[in-house]
């Protein structure tokens, strides 16, 4: 990622173009990072951190990828958000407490393809906020131990450790989620139930009337 | 990480989420808050996408902005997935689309355009990477609910959930006529739009079987592994319940496919469970090759005739079925039509509606809390005032307990809005809408303070309507709705604050006292004065505004003509000048005018003219409702029935919102009664009728003869449905309450006196329904002249009673007298006229003359045929006219047509015919040549 720091500069010193540039390259992982955790404020995040990465508002480790320092930022922001915006703020404490703990609505995992995905994000939400971060960027975002160590603030072998946790978590999570052959049958006979729980969850109607 | 890589990892990097459309709207907003950058947005042909309205197994729908029609609409896109046949998947698509889109019903919703599109991956939700591409198809953007939740918000009385089936019903079947079948029918397909208009949605997306072996939508995939499905996405779940068995096998889906899956939701909505049910799929079929039902719950009464109905449509083998959608329409639609007699419905004609029109005219900033306009208003002396005036008359001692409630909860409830306001605004000053809302309020109170006046100085009619004067006070809860009352401002939104229009619209509030208490000629020597100002202050909308006032006043005070030019002057004054509301009202007085002109063709044109205005002033808003009531009433005046019924549901859907608690409310329900009822629709219109009736109970008093007149139709309603006791119960109430308050001589005792002696006939009680119909002659002659068709209808009665009391003669003569008396009043070719002619032949056939006898009722069927009159009418006629057959020895094909008449009223009813027609067979033996009962 040769080229991030100059083009942060670029735009500090008014290029706007280079800001553009950077937004474009790096939109889609902040984006995703935001919208597993809050509600509707991830566009809003998202911009925060682009903002703050600008304002130079991140410490500045030149030994660090580009990318580590601007998970460290949008970790940044969603910590102030998230203490902001949640009634239990002073209770919170990252390496406890998960998104899902914070919500006062039940969660809304929109426009997914399939259960397990689902059922996935759902479970990742359950973890602590700093776990979910860690696996998020460790598999989606692809950011190295060292680099999520970083962007966490502790040494790599809490990073190593952390995933370690979190996926025994959520294998158990996966595997209660491997529907037995009961499930499927209870599931059936109560077929209006079912699609009636699903259609609550999802907040899907076709034409939702405003 | 060193960590091995198993099926977790897989998983867990297979759950990143994928870039979808609300991302790439979020990029576009970023870049263009920060950098100032316009990107297109997201568009499909020429549509741009707006927010993501949902995904169904046949694939997303998104809002989206058509910019050369200047419409928002929604378009749904189909992709086209990795299938081998994708192309003639598409082609297949495209060509059902664009027959979609030749096919105009009301009940199929719009195709307006139909393509293929190829776009960015964010499309469809799915940024694999692949681009996503498929066929496009462009609708209207529908506010309201699907059947299935519609179904789901609460339990719903059958006769609603059939209405809804059948529209819904009408729909497939004009597709079907053009050769389109839908393939997936089931109540979620089906849109119930927020006027109660029905929908069908989605025709022949569903994938046709048999084709390929990759997958458009889900439900192919039921179609090829049915095992499979059961692990997607939930929307395609319920689908199994409504599918015909042909479906589950893979076979050829036709239009009797579309029947069953009709039948299967119908049944599911009717009785609330599904059909059939089983652990699988394979399960389910066997149910349905076996037509093992889930036996109905018992909470949900529906008629056995409705239960057979749909139960043929369930039937495995298409062949057995109902030959088409059209037949089993037209096998539903067999519901009972009205077989009542005469009954005498009170019409919407005594619910005059007075000055209901309020305008709350704001004026420039007033000091909150400097005086308090309801100490004025509503003084011990004004109340000292109100009890003399109303003292002074019988109607007035009777309504004054009830009146005087009224005004103190009114003022008590004024002074809680004026104090919660007054503190709104010193939290914050120089908020302009609290002066909007200051100035409303007093609105209302000078208001209050005129009625008190007139009624201080009340005669005899103003006594009389002093109840209803008193429920007309504007409702304080408009004063909440700034928005509404902004509109009021006019065009311009400008205040206008000279003193000359602050005269001006106290002299409207006076006007409009003087209406609601019935002072109708002084209220128009006002208005006129009132308009003459308007024109010298130079303010158009006050002016148009003025011009509705005279316009209103003069309709009330019976001067059609005259309230034409100025009313028309009022709609093209407030349309110029874009005053949506007196727009909506003039247009709506002018089609209430027009149509009691009977010159319909220009009142349906200005109903049209109506509801542009009034929807341009807001959807759910009165003015709507008004317009609504008064497209209705022309349609029923041209024997549109059907159409007048859907626009009084769509005025009430409108008020409910609007004003629920308003006094408009009651007259609207009463208006859908009597359609309904009109329409056989009885239930619906007893529920009706009662909501009325309790809602002018509460804003007028039980007694009040609005109240009472309500009550009255409760009772014939009640009477229709077999519910003797309680309709007496009605009737006697009812007239009870007019005759206190209007005296035994008024028309509407008369009313109630007819009807209780067509209830006593039926019960058997010959002798008190003669007194009652004598009574009720008595006072119909006086009143309306001794030849008036309810003149006859009461002589009618009384020849009846006679006959049941074994006096034929006397019956015949009053019989004859009446016959002739309604053929002179309503032509020859009347319903009415075919009634009295039966009657005339029962009296002969009593009397011995049979071929008499046999020649009258045979006029009277032939005529009632022929005129197209209701079934029950026709069917009793058909009765007598077998017992003359019998008595003329004509026993084996008498006996045959009593018997098929007997069934009809099984299944029809009323009760009373069915009895009657029960005891003659009783007592007629079964001749040896009588043919068998058809099989119905």
């Amino acid at each position: 990622m040769d080229g991030d720091f100059e083009l942060v500069k670029a735009w500090q010193a008014g290029d706007d173009e280079a800001g553009d540039a950077l937004v474009k390259r790096h939109f889609w992982g902040v984006y995703r990072f935001f919208r597993n955790k809050v509600d509707d404020a991830a566009e809003d995040l998202a911009q925060r951190t682009f903002l703050a990465c600008m304002e130079a508002r991140g410490r500045v480790r030149p030994e660090l990828s580009f990318r580590a320092y601007l998970f460290g930022i949008a970790r940044n922001q969603l910590m102030l958000y998230l203490r902001r915006h949640h009634r239990s703020a002073h209770l919170f404490e990252p390496t406890k407490t998960s998104v899902a703990d914070l919500r006062d609505s039940r969660a809304d995992v929109k426009l997914v393809r399939n259960q397990q995905q689902r059922a996935l994000l759902l479970a990742l939400r359950q973890i602590p906020v700093d776990f979910q971060i860690a696996v998020e960027l460790y598999y989606w975002e692809e950011l190295s131990v060292s680099e999520v160590a970083a962007v966490l603030d502790v040494a790599p072998g809490t990073v190593k450790s952390r995933l370690a946790r979190a996926r025994d978590k959520l294998r158990e999570r996966l595997e209660q989620l491997e529907l037995p052959e009961a499930t499927l049958r209870s599931t059936l006979s109560d077929l209006e139930g079912w699609a009636r729980s699903l259609r609550d969850a999802h907040g899907l109607a076709e034409h939702r009337s405003r | 990480m060193s960590a091995p890589e198993d099926d977790v990892d897989v998983v867990l990097r297979q759950a990143r989420p994928s870039r979808d459309l609300e991302g790439l709207r979020a990029l576009v907003g970023i870049r263009s808050r920060l950098f100032g950058r316009t990107v297109a947005e997201p568009s499909v042909g020429r549509y741009r996408l707006r927010e993501r309205l949902g995904e169904g197994g046949l694939g997303v729908v998104h809002s989206a902005y058509d910019p050369e029609l200047d419409r928002e609409v929604a378009i749904k896109l189909v992709r086209n997935a990795m299938a081998d046949d994708a192309a003639h998947e598409q082609a297949r698509l495209l060509r059902e689309g664009q027959a979609m889109a030749r096919l105009s019903h009301p009940h199929v919703v719009e195709v307006f355009d139909v393509g293929t599109y190829e776009g960015a991956p964010e499309l469809h939700g799915e940024g694999s990477g692949a681009p996503s591409r498929g066929v496009f198809i462009v609708m209207p953007r529908l506010e309201g609910e699907t059947l299935e939740q519609w179904l789901r918000a609460e339990p719903r009385p059958w006769p609603e959930v059939l209405e809804r089936f059948v529209a819904a019903g009408q729909g497939l079947a004009a597709a079907h006529a053009v050769g389109l079948v839908h393939r997936d029918f089931k109540p979620a397909n089906v849109f119930v739009e927020r006027d109660g208009r029905v929908r069908v949605l989605d025709f022949g997306l569903a994938r046709g079987p048999g084709r390929g072996s990759s997958s458009l939508s889900t439900t192919s995939h039921e179609l090829e592994d049915p095992r499979r499905s059961l692990t997607l996405e939930g929307m395609v779940l319920g689908t199994p319940a409504y599918m015909a068995p042909e479906q589950h096998r893979g076979g050829t889906v036709d239009a009797r496919s579309d029947q069953y899956g009709f039948c299967a939701a119908l049944y599911h909505g009717l009785h609330g469970v599904l059909p059939f049910r089983g652990a699988d799929l394979e399960a389910i079929a066997d149910q349905k090759h076996r037509l093992a039902l889930v036996p109905p719950d018992h909470g949900a009464r529906v008629p056995r005739w409705l239960y057979a109905v749909v139960l043929r449509g369930l039937a495995p083998d298409p062949s057995q079925r109902w030959p088409s959608m059209t037949s089993l329409l037209r096998a539903l639609d067999r519901r009972p039509r009205r077989a009542r007699r005469r009954a005498l419905a009170i019409g919407t004609g005594l619910f005059g509606l007075g000055g209901l029109g309020w305008f709350c005219v704001p004026t420039a900033a007033s000091q909150c809390g400097d005086r308090d306009p309801m100490a004025t208003a509503w003084s011990s002396s004004s109340r000292a005032g109100v009890e003399r005036g109303l003292g002074l008359h019988a109607a007035g001692r009777h309504a004054l307990p009830h009146v005087l409630e009224r005004l103190d909860a009114y003022t008590s409830a004024w002074r809680d809005e004026q104090r919660a306001l007054c503190e709104e605004m010193l939290a914050s000053p120089g908020d302009s809408d609290g002066d909007l809302r200051t100035s409303c309020l007093r609105r209302a109170a000078e208001h209050l303070e005129v009625l008190t006046r007139i009624l201080a100085q009340a005669d005899a009619d103003v006594a009389g309507q002093a109840s209803t004067a008193v429920a007309q006070l504007p409702a304080l809860e408009r004063c909440h709705d700034v928005e509404l009352l902004r509109a009021e401002l006019g065009p311009r939104g400008e205040l206008v604050d000279d003193a000359g229009a602050e005269a001006l619209r106290t002299g409207l509030a006076e006007i409009s006292a003087l209406v609601t208490a019935g002072r109708i000629d002084e209220a128009l020597v006002e208005v006129v004065a009132r308009v003459e100002d308007a024109r010298a202050l130079g303010h158009p909308p006050l002016l148009a505004e003025t011009l509705w006032w005279e316009g209103h006043v003069r309709r009330i005070a019976g001067q059609l003509e005259p309230a034409l030019p100025v009313l028309e002057e009022a709609a093209h004054l407030a349309s110029a000048h874009a005053h949506d509301k007196v727009a909506a009202l003039a247009a709506v007085e002018l089609t209430t005018v027009l149509g009691a002109m009977a010159r319909f063709d220009e009142a349906l044109e200005w109903a049209r003219h109506a509801e542009a205005a009034a929807l341009r002033h807001g959807e759910r808003r009165y003015p709507l409702a008004r317009a609504r009531v008064a497209e209705g009433t022309v349609l029923r005046l041209l024997g549109r029935e059907e159409e007048a019924y859907q626009r009084y549901r769509e005025a009430l859907a409108v008020q409910q919102e609007a004003d629920p608690g308003g006094h408009e409310l009651p007259t609207i329900l009463n208006n859908l009664g009597t359609a309904a009822l009109g329409l056989g629709r009885s239930e619906e219109a007893l529920e009706h009728y009662a909501r009325s009736h309790e809602r002018l109970a509460a804003l007028l008093g039980d007694d009040h003869p609005q109240t009472a007149a309500a009550r009255m139709n409760l009772g014939i309603v009640t009477a229709e449905l077999g519910w003797h006791a309680a309709a007496q119960e009605h009737y006697a109430a009812a007239r009870e309450a007019f005759v206190q308050r209007l005296g035994p001589r008024d028309l509407r005792v008369a009313y109630c006196d007819t009807n209780l002696g067509n209830l006593l006939l039926d019960l058997g009680r010959a002798p008190e329904a003669r007194a009652r119909y004598e009574a009720a002659l008595d006072v119909f002659s006086a009143g309306l002249g001794p030849q008036h068709p309810n003149s006859a209808a009461a002589r009618a009665g009384v020849g009846l009673a006679e006959l049941r009391l074994g006096r034929p003669s006397q019956a015949r003569q009053a019989l004859e007298r009446a016959l002739t008396d309604m053929r002179d009043a309503l032509g020859p070719e009347h319903p009415h006229v075919g009634v009295a002619m039966g009657q005339v032949g029962r009296a002969l056939l009593a009397e011995g003359e049979l071929a008499a006898a046999r020649d009258q009722l045979e006029a009277a069927v032939v005529l009632l045929e022929r005129i197209d009159a209701e079934p029950g009418l026709v069917e009793e006629a058909r009765f007598h006219r077998a017992r003359a057959r019998w008595a003329a020895g004509d026993e084996a094909e008498a006996w045959s047509q009593v018997r098929e008449i007997h069934a009809w009223f099984e299944v029809h009813g009323p009760s009373s015919a069915r009895a009657e027609v029960g005891a003659w067979l009783a007592e007629h033996p079964r001749p040896a040549l009588a043919t068998p009962l058809r099989a119905p």
